[in-house]
């Protein structure tokens, strides 16, 4: 993904996120008549929607049990299926047209803390991110104070921002870990994706050569226990 | 949860492991649908047909090969080799070893579960990678371990390696060439133009 990142002197260059997630070393295959393939994993109606008790009294159950063979339905158990929309249905399993989204803020406890009409999270990475003259850590402490859930690479697309990335590393080398900011007065934590969770993150530079390696560190979880149960 | 056996810098320790995750710090959160009068709605699922509306229950994952269903046992083979792969054993059964690392090597590490280990008090300061594996599994997971003032903790994920970048010359040579002669004849060829 694309970022603008802004140095110390106000300058901004567009730069781009490399996941660094290797290629899986392994894969799953069955021997068939026709050799060894991969197998595709793929969805299934296992019931009649809803479960075909839903509604009935235990007497119902028993009624229709007796009958036929109710569970079954062979049109439809087994049946491909790909979910392409998203609906909400009432206590009849009726779709429901008017309704509203709320999110609700549980405690570890898990007590509802809070209610508040639901509002989707935007990525705030379209804006530069900014580096931060507070918030460094050296890596001693940046590694015993949080998790670090995702690491990118920081590279250029141009020679311009090689130039650029290549200065940033050399001014920020000994400076450890330089916290960087999204938002318009870049005070905010980064969220990279549209209903992602915001989290911190920490840019690192260092130079060797004519090259350079610059990592991004995000981080939303201090490194602690929590304070009940234990 | 069940205790492990860890061999840290060739000492051993046995210790529970207490997961954290962010809820048990900071609470969760979660999202509903409320209809008329604040019922809570539930959410399904419409298939491409839109007709039916599928709930948590009612569709199960199968394995397909090619048009037809398959039970036939699954093997995990290497990617690149197609060799068959060993499992790799839960670190629950195979004593994993640990090695004194740097904060450096940790810093690289992308942690997908934070584990509490109460019965390992190790000093803070001082850092150890290796490899754990909660359960089975074919691919092995890097760990670390280290302590600060709220106790020791084993981190498990993968281990990144971001290489150094330079400034791809190849562009350059293309330049360099186009600004020769032939640049030059061809920037006076109109008739190329057509």
């Amino acid at each position: 993904m694309y970022i603008k990142l802004t140095n110390f002197q106000k300058r901004t260059a567009e730069l781009f996120l490399l996941s660094l997630n290797g290629s899986k070393t392994s894969k799953r295959i069955v021997t068939t008549g026709n050799g060894q393939m991969e197998p595709e994993s793929q969805a299934i109606i296992t019931r009649i929607p809803g479960g075909w008790t839903a509604d009935r009294k235990p007497e119902q159950i028993a009624e229709a049990l007796l009958k036929a063979d109710p569970e079954i339905d062979t049109q439809l158990i087994g049946k491909p299926v790909r979910v392409r929309s998203l609906a909400y249905l009432d206590e009849q399993r009726r779709p429901v047209c008017h309704f509203r989204l709320v999110e609700e803020k549980l405690t570890p406890e898990g007590a509802v803390k809070e209610t508040k009409p639901y509002k989707v999270s935007e990525s705030n990475i379209e804006l530069p991110i900014q580096l931060s003259p507070k918030g460094s850590q050296t890596t001693e402490d940046l590694v015993q104070k949080f998790v670090l859930h995702k690491i990118y690479q920081v590279i250029h697309l141009d020679s311009l921002s090689f130039d650029f990335l290549f200065k940033l590393c050399q001014e920020i080398q000994g400076l450890g870990f330089v916290r960087v900011n999204g938002g318009i007065k870049g005070n905010e934590p980064l969220t990279l994706r549209r209903e992602g969770l915001p989290s911190f993150a920490y840019l690192r530079g260092r130079v060797d050569g004519e090259k350079y390696c610059c990592t991004l560190h995000l981080t939303h979880l201090e490194l602690k226990g929590p304070s009940i149960g234990y | 949860m069940a205790a492990c056996t860890f061999n840290i810098d060739n000492i051993k320790h046995v210790s529970d492991l207490q997961k954290v995750t962010r809820d048990d710090l900071y609470g969760s959160r979660r999202v509903q649908a409320l209809g008329p009068a604040d019922k809570p709605l539930q959410r399904a699922g419409v298939p491409e047909e839109g007709d039916l509306y599928l709930i948590s229950g009612d569709i199960a994952r199968t394995m397909r090969v090619g048009e037809h269903f398959t039970l036939a046992p699954v093997e995990v083979v290497d990617s690149a080799t197609g060799q068959k792969k060993d499992v790799v054993p839960s670190s629950f059964k195979v004593v994993p070893e640990f090695r004194r690392a740097t904060a450096e090597e940790v810093s690289l590490l992308e942690v997908a579960s934070v584990y509490r280990l109460a019965g390992a008090p190790l000093q803070p300061g001082a850092f150890y990678i290796g490899t754990f594996n909660y359960r089975d599994g074919f691919e092995r997971n890097d760990a670390a371990i280290l302590a600060n003032g709220h106790g020791t903790f084993l981190l498990v994920g993968k281990l990144k390696k971001p290489g150094y970048v330079g400034m791809e010359i190849d562009s350059q040579i293309i330049a360099e060439a186009a600004a020769g002669e032939e640049a030059a004849e061809a920037a006076e060829n109109f008739e190329s133009l057509f």
